[in-house]
């Protein structure tokens, strides 16, 4: 009887541990309750003027630009409803740095303008996995989802299962003139092959960039600021020809042989340095060549590409590049970076740079980092930059089905848009951050930084100042590093960089000042999609992953003949991945069927005059 | 069980039984849930999976996964870097396992024995995360190791440990030696121990010497342990090497790391591809069970011991 009853209870106690750890958990995985966050509502939003506040006749008009897609025209729709609401916006990375909503003034100013209090969740696992759980549970979306790449599997899943919008359609019924506004004539370029436009650009927080070349994201460097200064040079400085910069890394070598890695180059990353060898850039590594056919390569295949890959090569084999930087861990990265083991460190836009980011303000302390542009090809050439904020290029901004509000999220996802949103986002207040200046050069008024912004450039403390400087993981990390570059020198006047950024504002440019055809036909790549399950979905996830074992080897090759093998073989997986050409084929027919939509559309990538 | 008990009824027996029925139950539960009702899902790996239309709404895909595993043509050199580790880890640690039951039955004082056998099997109980900090503070050039073959002067140069592929596997076998082998030890020191300690004496009495014993005794005596195990783990040869491909490689030695299951993360996890994923996994349990079987077969031939 004992014996039973001791079964018994201990049956039963195994039973309840069972069901209390069948208990869901008790983290809310949900989307978080509203924010706490005051706002100051104020019903009579503030409306600046698109052209700034009235001003007496000498005084310059605002910022003006001269957008190929862009402008600010009345009637946007986002001032249609200005009541106080909370949208939340997910971010496919890690949290880079403590942002709160509401706690800078030009939050601040941006809710008091359009009632709207930004919620960010922050995806910790970087790799969408919060998104996935939040998806098997069933659980509701936040409004916004940002940073999702096009050509994936859970892009795919977000379509084919109806969580996000296709934005045309709150276009059409919620923000007509915003959509005109904004894609001009682009849509059919800008929407899928069955006319979906699923995300919007990924610089719906900054499309100032795409009219900007010197802001583009790809490419800029970190230097150490007390290195740097002992070659003359200073924040947003270019660091010369390839052979200038081969002598500077010498000179840091022999003067501070403690400093483990002269320079860093990431092993997927590597075609900024082919873009500055001239070559034409693209952020996915291929080239359209529409003069060839139409044919695609890769551009470690062009002769700029074999250049490039050599001068990563000589860097090695001098004894610049450390090759232990390729075992190092992301975590490991940044703590050579704080530790000042680095001296530049060639990191592009990546989740790893935003986090380094946000620690190096935290901890620039007397060690100044400055963003430096990378080398050019030939003297007085400029690197041309990529972009690839266009709709169609991945990494942009969905509005998920569950959105209480579509209405609401759409128009402030134009209001962002906007002439007001960007400098907002870009600049912060007028009058308070920046005034607008005649640039006599070109006769463009731009904006010159005033007050504490202006102390801030200085000091690395940018994003602490003002708060633009994190609270969008775009605007905060790399362009936090592009406008201490762009705006410094504006400031300065005195370099060629403060010209070309009032050149190509004045020239419309929009994406590279020269070769018009070739930037037509690179747009028209860049809106490549291809289905991640797709015959050449499946070549391009092959590629992308095993690829870089080959180019690792062309990196560390210890001589010129283990160079050429190392290449050619690169050269070889690649055609064998794609061996019947099928990636190729599918990325060259919707090339020119975009290109054919623009031509329709009439856009004219040209410089206006 | 009594020898009354083989000529009850069954209802009889179940009834004289029923407290340890009771008390298996929530393992039965357990299992039912965890293990047996989640194999449902195998089914998407027969459809385009959807998290909206779920295991069941989801449309039919047939093969079309299948066909991909077997046209993806990296998926060779995944395999054969699974197998080898797995091999490597397998074999190494089996015999490092025996060895060290072996050597630590024949020390004499107790709790020697003890202490020994305690402190060989913490290193079970570390994290990987763990080992691979631990890993890292010796390996890297300026890590211990390489200081220590400076200093020694066997090397003029820091050696690149951790970023040389050749290392990488022999890094992750060593590793899961020095992690396991007390841990698995204790299997066969438990068997070590029921061997009848008089055909220790009857031998002695023959003038067998220690290793004799070992060698004519102990050894042959563990067979059906040691077949049982290999038999255990020759199934998860193909399941090896995750934790190192996640933590410890690196751009320079990924070539060598990248395995089955590290690649069946990379597509079901980071891609989202859950319906390759799980094919993915499909065929690679078959294969395992599959090994299991082989295994047991050989083992019966070989010795005449096997579990299945």
């Amino acid at each position: 009887m004992k014996k039973k009853l001791l079964m018994i209870l201990l049956a039963l106690s195994l039973c309840f541990s069972l069901v209390a750890c069948a208990q869901t958990g008790t983290e809310d995985s949900s989307l978080p309750e509203e924010s706490s966050q005051e706002e100051e509502n104020q019903t009579d939003s503030q409306e600046e003027e698109t052209s700034g506040e009235e001003t007496p006749e000498n005084t310059p008009p605002a910022y003006q630009y001269t957008p190929v897609l862009y402008g600010n025209p009345e009637g946007m729709e986002w001032k249609q409803d200005t009541s106080p609401i909370n949208l939340s916006i997910y971010f496919a990375m890690p949290n880079s740095g403590e942002f709160n909503w509401g706690s800078d003034h030009i939050t601040q100013t941006i809710t008091e303008r359009t009632g709207v209090t930004l919620e960010y969740l922050w995806d910790e696992t970087g790799d969408n996995t919060q998104l996935q759980l939040w998806m098997a549970a069933g659980d509701p979306l936040p409004d916004y989802l940002q940073g999702i790449s096009r050509n994936t599997t859970i892009f795919d899943n977000l379509k084919s299962g109806g969580y996000i919008y296709d934005l045309n359609e709150l276009f059409d019924e919620y923000a007509p003139i915003s959509k005109d506004t904004l894609l001009g004539g682009t849509e059919d370029f800008c929407s899928d092959e069955d006319g979906s436009l699923w995300m919007y650009d990924t610089n719906a927080f900054g499309l100032d960039q795409p009219t900007q070349k010197i802001l583009a994201l790809w490419g800029w460097n970190v230097a150490r600021g007390d290195l740097l200064a002992e070659h003359d040079l200073a924040l947003g400085d270019s660091l010369g020809t390839p052979d200038e910069l081969l002598e500077m890394l010498a000179a840091v070598k022999e003067d501070h042989p403690e400093v483990k890695f002269p320079i860093t180059v990431e092993l997927g990353l590597a075609f900024p340095f082919y873009q500055a060898f001239g070559g034409i850039p693209s952020d996915n590594g291929t080239y359209f060549d529409a003069d060839d056919n139409n044919v695609y390569y890769w551009w470690q295949d062009q002769e700029a590409g074999k250049d490039a890959l050599l001068f990563i090569n000589k860097l090695y084999r001098e004894g610049y590049l450390n090759k232990e930087w390729f075992t190092y861990t992301d975590e490991q990265k940044t703590s050579a970076l704080l530790a000042g083991d680095i001296f530049l460190y060639t990191h592009v836009n990546t989740y790893n740079h935003t986090t380094i980011n946000s620690q190096l303000y935290e901890n620039s302390g007397g060690e100044q980092w400055y963003s430096v542009v990378r080398p050019m090809a030939e003297e007085g050439v400029n690197p041309v930059y990529a972009t690839s904020y266009l709709p169609v290029t991945g990494g942009g901004i969905c509005i998920s089905t569950d959105t209480a509000d579509p209405a609401r999220a759409i128009r402030f996802l134009s209001y962002t848009c906007s002439e007001e949103g960007q400098m907002l986002i870009f600049c912060g207040v007028e009058g308070v951050d920046y005034e607008v200046q005649l640039d006599e050069a070109t006769g463009l008024n731009v904006p010159i930084f005033i007050g504490e912004a202006k102390e801030a450039i200085g000091t690395g403390d940018w994003g602490g100042k003002l708060g633009i400087g994190k609270w969008f993981w775009h605007g905060s990390m790399p362009a936090y590093w592009q406008y201490l570059t762009m705006y410094a020198q504006m400031l300065s006047q005195d370099t060629d960089y403060a010209t070309p950024v009032a050149e190509n504002a004045a020239k419309g440019c929009y994406l590279y000042g020269e070769n018009n055809d070739t930037t037509l036909v690179e747009s028209c790549a860049l809106g490549v999609s291809i289905a991640p399950d797709s015959d050449a979905g499946l070549i391009q996830t092959q590629i992308d992953e095993y690829i870089q074992d080959y180019m690792l080897n062309v990196y560390l090759a210890e001589s010129n003949d283990a160079f050429e093998a190392a290449y050619n073989e690169l050269l070889s997986k690649i055609a064998e991945f794609d061996a019947n050409g099928i990636l190729a084929a599918e990325k060259s027919r919707q090339a020119l069927e975009r290109k054919a939509l623009l031509e329709e559309a009439g856009i004219v990538w040209t410089n206006a005059d | 069980m009594s020898k009354t008990t083989d000529k009850l009824p069954a209802k009889k027996i179940f009834k004289k039984d029923f407290p340890y029925h009771i008390m298996l139950l929530p393992a039965v539960l357990l299992t039912l849930i965890f293990n047996y009702i989640p194999m449902v899902g195998i089914i998407i790996a027969f459809k385009k999976y959807s998290f909206r239309l779920g295991f069941f709404g989801s449309p039919w895909a047939g093969l079309t996964y299948f066909k991909r595993f077997f046209s993806d043509f990296t998926l060779p050199t995944v395999i054969l870097n699974s197998v080898i580790l797995g091999v490597m880890s397998l074999v190494l640690g089996t015999v490092t396992a025996i060895l060290f039951a072996l050597l630590l039955n024949e020390i004499t004082g107790l709790r020697f024995k003890k202490f020994v056998q305690t402190v060989s099997y913490f290193p079970h109980f570390i994290s990987f995360v763990t080992v691979v900090v631990i890993l890292q503070a010796f390996l890297t050039s300026d890590g211990l190791l390489n200081q220590l073959l400076i200093s020694l002067g066997i090397t003029e140069e820091s050696v690149l440990f951790l970023g040389e592929p050749n290392y990488y596997r022999w890094i992750v076998t060593l590793t899961s030696i020095w992690k396991e082998t007390g841990w698995s030890a204790i299997i066969y020191i438990a068997a070590i121990t029921g061997i009848d300690q008089s055909m220790y004496e009857a031998a002695k009495i023959d003038g067998a010497s220690r290793w004799n014993c070992m060698w004519y005794i102990t050894l042959p005596s563990i067979i059906p342990t040691i077949s049982l195990m290999l038999i255990l783990s020759v199934g998860g040869i193909l399941n090896v090497g995750f934790d190192p491909a996640m933590l410890l490689a690196n751009s320079m030695t990924m070539p060598k790391a990248r395995v089955l299951s590290y690649y069946v993360y990379n597509t079901g996890i980071i891609s989202g591809d859950f319906s390759y994923s799980t094919a993915l996994s499909l065929v690679t349990s078959i294969f395992s069970a599959s090994f299991m079987v082989i295994g047991n077969t050989i083992s019966r031939k070989l010795t005449g011991e096997g579990i299945i």
